[in-house]
Order: structure tokens, then C-alpha cells, then sequence
């Protein structure tokens, strides 16, 4: 490998230029977004804007910028984001530690695990789910959002197999009588498992960022969507032409600008955060896990 | 299959034609009853859900619960609303599916469609709201929500009780009309066509000298759900897809599986064959269809006035020279009458909560949007409407419930082209006089353009022909088995149909009537015709 | 005796242990609250279920549901199209992130490469409400794709209306949305593979294909067979946010999964029962599927899940 670090063949230049050929695909249907949002009206609803701006024109964004609900919207997000990040994380380590013991260890084990894996196959399905929360009176409240699925069984996997390939003498030191599974967890294993952690906490982020379903459900407040609640209902009422109503207001504001436009800001928080968090990616929590 | 009509129904409906035309006509209606806008002396509040608009400004400091127009009812009636549930347009059927499936409390009112209707009617939680309707409604809600027979309340009709207000809309707003290119006409030296025969020779001469001067000129508009192109063919042919007609025996049967559907697919399998219909139609949405109206790429668009908004305006914004002209749907051969399906009027209705402590507040909501809208505080209406502060914005959704009287519009139309024949302003109401205004003082050609072709095109054709148009039969209750299969038949219709046009046997039809009888069209005639022999 | 011998033990594991409990006690909570409460819900499957009357007073019907399910003309292309969708998602996204972690691992230029990571990533931050509004658009019959496609070969492919296409499409935009990500992980095996073993091949004068056959895919081999077995145990599952998105009436008859049946059936259309009838067959066949895959990844991957 080392040995042919420097020269460059054929092979390289090939292979480096379709590489370079697929990024640039990849990238395309943003470059449209952003093409469609910056030209103006008269020209996308001609169909005749693709990867370029035609007419340059801020219109869209200066009618996004005056919509307050997209302000609103992304300030729910962020908080759901930061709740769900730390209550997940919390609980997920904490759930995660007694079980990364093996039965013999820690008896309960199988019970716990029976326990969770039973969770990932059966569901009541969205009706009795929303019963549940109505009567618990988290209709509206953001704690549905990050409460009710706060423990993804996925995640407790990946810590657990994380904690189970640390090395064996910090393992045993957890079977010592008497011994302080709290002190252990947050001094020992915790200090060793922060890369397992980072990547986690972006799946955390990323999944909650991106979660729509629920707020449609159980919002019943167009002020408390998060952001990509209020984008699908948005997207769905503008491409929704057929129902009667819709039509003066489409008048007023429909344009593929507008819903590119509002797209194209929905990313920008993400954007910001991106280069961060795709490191975090990287650090190869399945990896670790699979050398056990 | 020939639309017959019984004598009775014919003479009922002449008369209430006539009662409803001399509602709207005799300008301001007057609200005789004297209970319909009688105020609460202390104030009650109503909460609804309410279907939040996007676009929708307010002024500072004011808010969907609390703006220029919630306030004057609350000053009129002494109603206040609570607005706190509220759902963006994209989602309000699921949520509130949702929240019956859940049994959860629901608010005082809310807008449903006929399936949730009777789904919380049969769970006893709505309230029959026929006495109230009987006792408050003034007299010009009942003109309006009584058009066409009664339809919007007798679909809102479950087992005797009323249990869902219509919320009715433009009686055009599902009538297909025909919009064509004048300037292509009259480059081609033709003639505006009378007869579908005519319409395929101008489009077929649009084609051929490609008149669109671009890369493809296409013939005539057809989207992927067929709509309202396919209405123009299959009515021309006496088809009626989609709709429930009494065949000979008096029983109702369905459109779709009509043998001169058969005829009809025929036809448009020809038009696609001869290139007239896009050969990609199959992956067009009327948007789509939209930009190539705007482009000058398509010179024949079939659809329902306000396609014109949507799309002609846009043809008129991106190229000066274009001219349109609307013409009504047309026959088969020179000399026949034609009769063109329509939309029923209304799709939703406003039910009320058995839990409701003053049901008879929401049909004075109703009496009063419809007197702020078309009656006696129309002045004040769209005086505000015409106001400075108010001017980009539409009222209406500051109202927490709206909808049109089926005919305002054919008769903003009449009154308008009047007041310009005569020069006569004095007669307008101020909604025609806003219209009025907005002629005389466009603020584009294009602008002026597409109000010239909706108010002496679009809406002259609709005056002249609403009284023959094709409705349902079926206005009863449906289920959710008989809204489920419903569904599942009319995605397999329009497949099987876009399939034939495209070219497969035509067999593929025969095929499919057996199937749409085998998978659940039996069990759907058998109710429909179980609704139809008691309520006749 | 042997009462007082479990006593005992009970006491000593208690002493040892009742941290590790306290612990779970959250993970317990949340679970039987917001998991186990809401399967009392199950017996919607087996009654006429009215929401007035609830779960416990709907009329019993026993297996009807599931009856008229086998029987409808539509169920068994719904599961047909799943496990389809589903294989065809798994097989390519695989293929396509081995090949991609492959060809990025072989690039020279280090700031390059991490540029085309970087873009490749990109899609996976994203929502499908937002790629789904992008897709459709550039794909649509004049969209930016389609212009290109005519330009090249002078037809327009009908991604969105033609039941086929979309099923590509479906595949390409998982492949586009999912395969740099995956193959972030695929790369990370990559670079835990010893350099000792490129070295002592490159003496014994292996060729770049040799040294990929016999060094770089063995090395990977268990985390791709790991991915793809947990991928088939959620095959019953199709992604419902995509599908969701991106399809249209004209294309359900080969798009539409249980998961978007379920939710169209059993909420929006008010079909409460038959709703949960077909989402239990789906967790039943799924929960076997999912025991078989952990079961094979331990057996052929020696990867121990739980």
C-alpha cells in the first residue's frame, strides 16, 4: 500500500474522476434546489429553470423570511433536538451497562433482553399509541416527541456491544461485591466509550431533525410542528391542487420558488452542524463491536 | 344511458332554481328570521378545529381567534371562538381520523367529510342538527344551502338526522370548460370548433403547423387522473364515469362500467394513436400541464374556470400575444345537446359535537358569514375587503368557517357584464363592484385578460348551462368498507383506462367490469341501491 | 432448606447487583408505559372495532379480519411488493456502498476524498420530506433528469407514473440517500484491515486486483455479511417515510408496502380493524425474520446481537 502511495496510474486518474463525477451527481438535486428557489416565478412555472438560476430573483426567500411559522417551527425542532438527544442518551447508557454483563454476571440479563427485543417486534399500532397519550395529556406537549420512543432498542444494542469489547479486567472489576455500578459506569466506562457515544448522539440528532410523523399526529397546533412536520404539511397543501379551496390561495403564494425556498432554509441548520457531526460518523461503532 | 328526470323532480327544481336566483338577485337578502342573528347576552364561546391556511397575514397584534372578523362576530352574536386546535390543510384529514379512531373529545364544531361523518354519527357524537337548521337558519343560508335539490343537506342526512352543514363551493368549481388559443385560431384562418369532431381538426391543424413554434406542439390537455379532459370525451359519448345514474328500471348504476364508456375510451385511444393526446400524458400532473400552457407549448386546455387563474394567467404573464377563449363542453355530432357532468357542490360538511351546549350558535355563525359575505353586511364586508390595510390579503380565512353560494359567481358575472353594457355601477354590489373595479383599473394586461376571460367566458357559459349539468344520484351515507373499496375500484379505474388509452385492446375494459362487479362493485350497487329505494 | 438456599442467593444477587436494577428501572418504565400498554390495542384485529366502544367493549369477531385480509384482491401484491421493494433496496445499497467504500479507499487525494465523502454523506442528514420534494421535482417528466435523459436519447423515462420505474427510482434515491453512510462504516473495516498483509502481498508481487480479491474484500466481508443480515431482518418493512413521500395512485399497484396499507387502511380510511389485522401478520412474519437474521449473524458472522 505504502509503496505506490506516490505514483499515480491510470487507474487512479479513472477512478478519482468518477468518484469526483458521482459527488457531483449526488450534489445536483441540491444545486436544482437552490436553482429553482433563486429564479424567478415567471420562470419555474415554466418549467424551464434546472441547474442554474434563470431570472435571479430573492422574491421566495424574502415571502419565507416573513413567514414566522418557519421561525417557530425550527425553533421546535431544536429544542425536540436537544431534549430527545440528552434524555435518549441518558437512558440508553443506563439501560445499556447492566446488560453489556453476561447472564452469568448479572442473572436478570435475559429478562431484560426478552424484555426490549419484544418491543422490536410487536406494537399496538398508532391508534391505542394515541389513545395512550391523549389520556396522559402529552397531546400538544413536546414531551411526545422524545419521551415515548426515548430508549431505541438499535441503540442500546450498539452501546451494549460496545461496553461487552472493552477489555475484560475493567469488566470484572463491575463483578466485585459491593462495587459502585454507578462510579464504574460514569468514571470508567463511560471516558473509554465517548467516540461510540459522539456517533450515537448524531444518529440522536439527525433522527430527531428529521422526525415528521409524530408532530403531525399529535400536534394539534400549527405553532408547535416541528420543522419537517410543518414542511410536509406544507409541501403537501401546495401540490395539493385538486381540492377546491386551495385554489385562491395558491394564487397568492404558490410557486415552486416558495416551496423551494422553504426547503432550501429548512437545511441550513443542519448544513451548519454537518461538518461536525459527519466526523462523528466515522468512528466505527459497528467495527468495535464485531472484533468480539 | 339517457339523465331522465321525473316530472316532480323537474318542476321542484325549476321552482327552486327560481327562488334561488331570486334570493341572490334581489340585492341585499334580508335575513327574515328573526332568530337567525339573535345575540347571546352572555357571551359563549364555540371551539372548533380549525383548518389553518398557509399565506394567511395578519395586521399587528391580531391573531387567527382574534382579527377584524372574528371580532365583529363576537360583537353581532356574542359568539367567541376558540381556535386553539388547529391543523395545516396538508394534514387535517388524518389528524382528525386520528382523533375518532381515538375516541378523544372533540371540539364543538369541525368540518368532516362523509365517511367521519358517519362514523361519529353512528358513534352518537355528533348532534342532529335539523331542528336548529329548521329554527335558525335565515333565509338566505337555506337558499344557499339548499341548491340543487337539496343536495349538500340531503348527503349531510344520516337515518332521518341531519348530522353535517354543508359547506358548499362554486357550482363551476367541477364542470369541465374548453380553453383555447384564439391567436392559433386565427393564424390558422379557423373556425372557434362546435362539436368534439371540430375541436380534434383544430387540434390536430395546431399540431401539424406546430403552432407553439417551439420543439413540440401538443394537442389536447389530458393529466394522469384523466379529470376533466376525459369528462369532455366521455360526456360527448353519454358516458358518465364516476358518477351513480338511474338506468331504465329506476335503479342507480354506475358510470364507469356504462357500455358507452366503452365507446369513449375508444375515442381517446384514437386521439393518443393520432398523437392529439401527449404521449406521456400517463406522467403529467396538471401542473405539469400548467407550465406547458405558460410555455405555449399546449393550445387546448380542458378544465373548470378557475384553470384560468391557475394556468392561462400564467400564458398571458410570459407571452403578450396570447389570447384565449373558453367555450362550453361539447357534443358529439352537430345538433345533439349536451349535458356535462359537474362536481356535487359540496364535499365537506360542518358537523357538531353531541357535547355541544348551543348547537344553534354555529348556524347563526353560518346566518352571519353568509350575511357579511352576500348579504346585509356585504358593504361593510368588502368595503374592509377593498381597504388599504386588507387589500392583499382574503378575508375569508379570518372567518373560522367560509363557504360560496353555488351560483355568486354566475351572478357577479351577470351584473357585471350588465354594468358594462349599460355603464350602469349603481346596480353592483360591493363585491361586483370590487370585480368591477379591479377591470377598469387592472393592475397588468394579463391581469385584465384573465378577468375578462372568467367573468364573460368562464361564468357566461356556466349561467347559461348549470341547470343541465350531470350530478350523482347517490347522496347517502358511506361507510368505511364502502369508502374503502370505493377507493381501491377508482385507482384500478383510472389504470385500466390510462392502459387503454395507451393503446391496450380494448378487451382490457370488458375485463375490468367484470373485476369492478367481482372486487367489491356488487356490494358498493347494493348499498347505494338499498339508500336509493328508501330515500327517493 | 432450599427456600432458605434461594433466600440467600436472592440476597446475595440483590447486594451485588441492585445498582445494575435500579438502573433499568427508566428503560422498564418507559417500555411498559409507552410499548406494552398500547398492545392491549392487538385485540382491534380480532373485533368489529368501534372507537365509541372501545377495546374492550367492540363486538369479537374472532379471525374475520384476517379472513377478508387472504381474501382481498390487493393483499397479496401489498406483501409481494414489501418483500421486493424491500430485497431489491438491500441488495443494491450494499453492492453500491461496497463498490463506493472500495473506489474512496483507493483514492490518492486525501482532501479530494474527503470532499466526495463529504457530498456523498450529505443526503443522509436529510429528512425524506426534503429529498422526497427535491426528487420528485428533478425527476419529474420535464424535470432536470429527464432533459438530460431526452438530450442522450431523445424519449423521457416516466420515474413517477411508470409502476417499474418508480420501483428503480425507489431503489436509486435509497442507494443515493443511505450508500455513502453505509459506506463510511464499510471504510472503517477497511482501514482496521492490517497493512502488513497489502505488504506481504505487494512482495509476493500481487497485481491492485489480486491484492483486492485476496486482502481487501476478505477483510470486509464480515461487516458487509453482518449489515445485509441485519438489513433482511426488517424486510417486511419497506420504509414507509420514502414510499410515503414519493408515490402517487398511479403507481400504488407496485409501490404500495404493508406499512403505507396500514396506515391508509387503518387510519385514514377508518378500516380500524383490518388496519392492525394486517400490521399483526406484519409483525408476526417480521418477529421470525428478525430472530432467523440474529440467529444467522451470530451463526455466520459470530456477531452476537443481544
Amino acid at each position: 500500500m505504502k509503496s505506490n502511495l506516490k505514483r499515480k496510474t491510470t487507474f487512479d486518474y479513472i477512478n478519482s474522476a468518477l468518484l469526483i463525477l458521482i459527488a457531483i451527481i449526488g450534489i445536483c438535486p441540491f444545486l436544482h434546489l437552490l436553482s429553482v428557489a433563486f429564479s424567478s416565478g415567471n420562470m419555474t412555472s415554466q418549467y424551464l429553470v434546472s441547474i442554474y438560476p434563470k431570472e435571479f430573483s430573492i422574491e421566495a426567500f424574502k415571502e419565507v423570511f416573513q413567514d414566522n411559522r418557519m421561525l417557530t417551527a425550527t425553533w421546535v425542532s431544536v429544542k425536540r433536538v436537544f431534549l430527545g438527544t440528552v434524555i435518549t442518551m441518558v437512558l440508553t447508557i443506563l439501560t445499556a451497562y447492566p446488560v453489556s454483563f453476561s447472564a452469568q454476571e448479572f442473572g436478570a440479563r435475559k429478562f431484560y433482553v426478552t424484555f426490549m427485543v419484544i418491543t422490536m417486534m410487536f406494537g399496538g399500532g398508532l391508534i391505542p399509541c394515541y389513545i395512550l397519550n391523549s389520556r396522559l395529556g402529552l397531546i400538544n406537549k413536546i414531551w411526545v416527541l422524545v419521551v415515548p420512543g426515548a430508549i431505541p432498542t438499535f441503540n442500546v444494542i450498539v452501546i451494549m456491544n460496545f461496553f461487552r469489547n472493552l477489555p475484560s479486567s475493567i469488566r470484572e472489576a463491575g463483578m466485585i461485591d459491593g462495587a459502585n455500578d454507578f462510579k464504574l459506569l460514569l468514571r470508567i466506562y463511560a471516558p473509554l466509550s465517548l467516540p461510540c457515544f459522539a456517533t450515537l448522539i448524531t444518529f440522536c440528532i439527525i433522527g430527531h431533525w428529521n422526525a415528521w410523523f409524530d408532530g403531525m399526529l399529535y400536534m394539534r397546533n400549527v405553532d408547535l410542528y416541528p420543522l419537517q412536520t410543518f414542511l410536509q404539511a406544507k409541501i403537501a397543501s401546495i401540490s395539493n391542487i385538486k381540492s377546491q379551496q386551495k385554489v385562491e390561495q395558491m394564487l397568492l403564494v404558490s410557486d415552486r420558488s416558495l416551496m423551494y425556498a422553504y426547503i432550501a432554509l429548512s437545511c441550513i441548520p443542519i448544513m451548519l452542524v454537518f461538518p461536525i457531526l459527519s466526523k462523528h460518523i466515522k468512528s466505527g461503532l459497528v467495527l468495535g463491536s464485531v472484533k468480539g | 344511458m339517457k339523465h331522465m328526470q321525473s316530472p316532480k323532480k323537474a318542476a321542484w327544481r325549476i321552482l327552486s332554481l327560481a327562488l334561488i336566483l331570486a334570493m341572490l338577485f334581489s340585492f341585499p337578502a334580508m335575513a327574515e328570521n328573526d332568530k337567525a342573528l339573535e345575540p347571546y347576552a352572555d357571551p359563549i364561546t364555540l371551539s372548533m378545529i380549525y383548518e389553518i391556511d398557509v399565506g394567511v397575514t395578519f395586521p399587528e397584534g391580531d391573531t387567527i381567534d382574534n382579527n377584524v372578523i372574528t371580532r365583529k362576530y363576537t360583537e353581532m352574536l356574542g359568539i367567541n371562538y376558540d381556535l386553539s386546535w388547529q391543523v395545516d390543510s396538508g394534514s387535517y384529514s388524518s389528524q382528525l381520523d386520528q382523533a375518532i379512531g381515538s375516541n378523544v373529545d372533540l371540539p364543538d364544531m369541525f368540518m368532516l367529510n362523509k365517511r367521519q361523518m358517519y362514523q361519529l354519527a353512528q358513534d352518537g357524537k355528533l348532534v342532529d342538527m335539523m331542528p336548529y337548521y329548521e329554527e335558525y337558519a335565515s333565509d338566505g343560508l337555506k337558499s344557499v344551502l339548499g341548491f340543487n335539490d337539496n343536495e349538500g343537506i340531503e348527503s349531510g342526512m344520516i337515518d332521518g338526522g341531519l348530522y353535517g352543514l354543508p359547506l358548499t363551493n362554486d357550482v363551476g368549481d367541477g364542470a369541465s370548460l374548453i380553453f383555447l388559443r384564439k391567436d392559433w385560431l386565427d393564424a390558422l384562418n379557423l373556425e372557434v370548433p362546435s362539436t368534439l369532431s371540430e375541436l380534434i381538426t383544430v387540434a390536430e391543424a395546431f399540431v401539424e403547423n406546430n403552432m407553439s413554434g417551439r420543439s413540440s406542439t401538443m394537442g389536447i390537455s389530458m393529466a394522469r387522473d384523466l379529470g376533466f379532459s376525459w369528462d369532455v370525451i366521455a360526456n360527448a359519448y353519454g358516458a358518465y364515469p364516476d358518477l351513480w345514474l338511474e338506468d331504465e328500471n329506476g335503479e342507480l348504476v354506475y358510470g364507469s362500467v356504462q357500455p358507452q364508456v366503452r365507446e369513449a375510451l375508444l375515442a381517446a385511444q384514437d386521439l393518443y394513436k393520432r398523437n392529439l393526446i401527449h404521449k406521456e400524458f400517463a406522467a403529467q400532473d396538471i401542473t405539469r400541464l400548467g407550465g406547458y400552457v405558460a410555455r405555449g407549448n399546449l393550445g387546448i386546455l380542458i378544465g373548470p374556470f378557475w384553470y384560468n387563474n391557475l394556468y392561462i394567467s400564467s400564458s398571458f404573464k410570459a407571452n403578450p400575444e396570447a389570447e384565449w377563449i373558453v367555450i362550453n363542453n361539447l357534443c358529439l355530432n352537430e345538433g345533439d345537446t349536451i349535458a356535462s357532468r359537474a362536481w356535487n357542490t359540496t364535499y365537506r360538511w360542518l358537523a357538531v359535537s353531541a357535547d355541544c351546549e348551543h348547537p344553534e350558535a354555529v348556524v347563526k355563525t353560518m346566518n352571519l358569514w353568509y350575511e357579511m359575505w352576500q348579504g346585509n353586511m356585504a358593504d361593510w364586508y368588502w368595503g374592509l375587503a377593498m381597504s388599504d390595510e386588507y387589500y392583499d390579503t382574503d378575508l375569508k380565512y379570518y372567518s373560522p368557517i367560509f363557504f360560496d353560494p353555488p351560483l355568486k359567481n354566475c351572478g357577479v358575472g351577470l351584473h357585471l357584464r350588465e354594468a358594462f353594457a349599460t355603464g350602469d355601477t349603481s346596480k353592483l354590489n360591493p363585491e361586483e363592484m370590487n370585480a368591477y373595479t379591479k377591470m377598469t383599473n387592472p393592475i397588468s394586461e394579463a391581469s385584465y385578460k384573465a378577468s375578462y376571460l372568467t367573468w364573460y367566458g368562464s361564468f357566461k357559459l356556466l349561467n347559461e348551462t348549470y341547470d343541465t349539468f350531470v350530478y350523482t344520484k347517490f347522496r347517502g351515507p358511506t361507510d368505511a368498507m364502502f369508502s374503502a373499496v370505493e377507493a381501491t375500484l377508482d385507482e384500478k379505474e383510472i389504470n385500466t383506462f390510462v392502459r387503454i388509452i395507451m393503446g391496450e385492446d380494448i378487451s382490457l375494459f370488458d375485463q375490468f367490469v367484470k373485476e369492478w362487479y367481482a372486487d367489491g362493485g356488487t356490494y358498493l350497487t347494493t348499498m347505494v341501491n338499498d339508500w336509493y329505494m328508501e330515500n327517493q | 432448606m432450599k427456600n432458605a438456599s434461594i433466600s440467600v442467593r436472592l440476597g446475595n444477587h440483590i447486594r451485588r447487583h441492585w445498582q445494575k436494577h435500579l438502573m433499568m428501572i427508566p428503560c422498564l418504565g418507559i417500555l411498559i408505559l409507552f410499548n406494552y400498554v398500547p398492545m392491549v390495542g392487538i385485540v382491534m384485529g380480532f373485533q368489529n372495532y368501534s372507537p365509541s366502544k372501545g377495546f374492550f367493549g367492540s363486538p369479537w369477531v374472532g379471525l374475520d379480519w384476517f379472513k377478508f385480509m387472504f381474501n382481498m384482491s390487493n393483499f397479496s401484491s401489498v406483501i409481494w411488493n414489501t418483500l421486493f421493494i424491500s430485497i431489491l433496496k438491500i441488495v443494491s445499497l450494499q453492492l453500491a456502498s461496497v463498490i463506493f467504500a472500495l473506489m474512496l479507499h483507493e483514492m490518492k487525494m486525501p482532501r479530494t476524498r474527503s470532499l466526495v465523502q463529504g457530498a456523498a454523506i450529505f443526503p443522509n442528514f436529510l429528512s425524506w420530506v426534503v429529498c422526497a420534494g427535491i426528487i420528485t421535482d428533478v425527476v419529474a417528466q420535464d424535470g432536470m433528469l429527464n432533459q438530460i435523459i431526452h438530450a442522450v436519447s431523445g424519449t423521457n423515462i416516466s420515474f413517477l407514473t411508470n409502476p417499474s420505474w418508480f420501483i428503480v427510482l425507489l431503489v436509486i434515491t435509497n442507494v443515493w440517500k443511505d450508500a455513502g453512510y453505509n459506506a463510511v462504516i464499510i471504510m472503517a473495516a477497511l482501514a482496521g484491515i492490517d497493512p502488513n498483509l497489502y505488504e506481504a502481498a505487494d512482495i509476493d508481487g500481487a497485481t491492485r486486483m489480486q491484492k483486492m480479491r485476496y486482502v481487501t474484500l476478505p477483510g470486509i466481508s464480515q461487516i458487509v455479511a453482518m449489515l445485509t443480515i441485519l438489513a433482511l431482518g426488517g424486510v417486511m418493512s419497506g420504509g414507509f417515510d420514502q414510499i410515503w413521500n414519493m408515490y402517487n395512485a398511479t403507481v400504488r399497484s407496485s409501490s404500495e408496502i404493508i406499512d403505507t396499507y396500514v396506515y391508509r387502511m387503518g387510519v385514514n380510511s377508518g378500516m380500524y380493524s383490518l388496519g392492525t389485522a394486517v400490521g399483526l401478520f406484519k409483525s408476526a412474519v417480521g418477529a421470525v425474520l428478525l430472530l432467523l437474521s440474529h440467529w444467522a449473524a451470530k451463526k455466520y458472522a459470530g456477531y452476537q446481537i443481544f
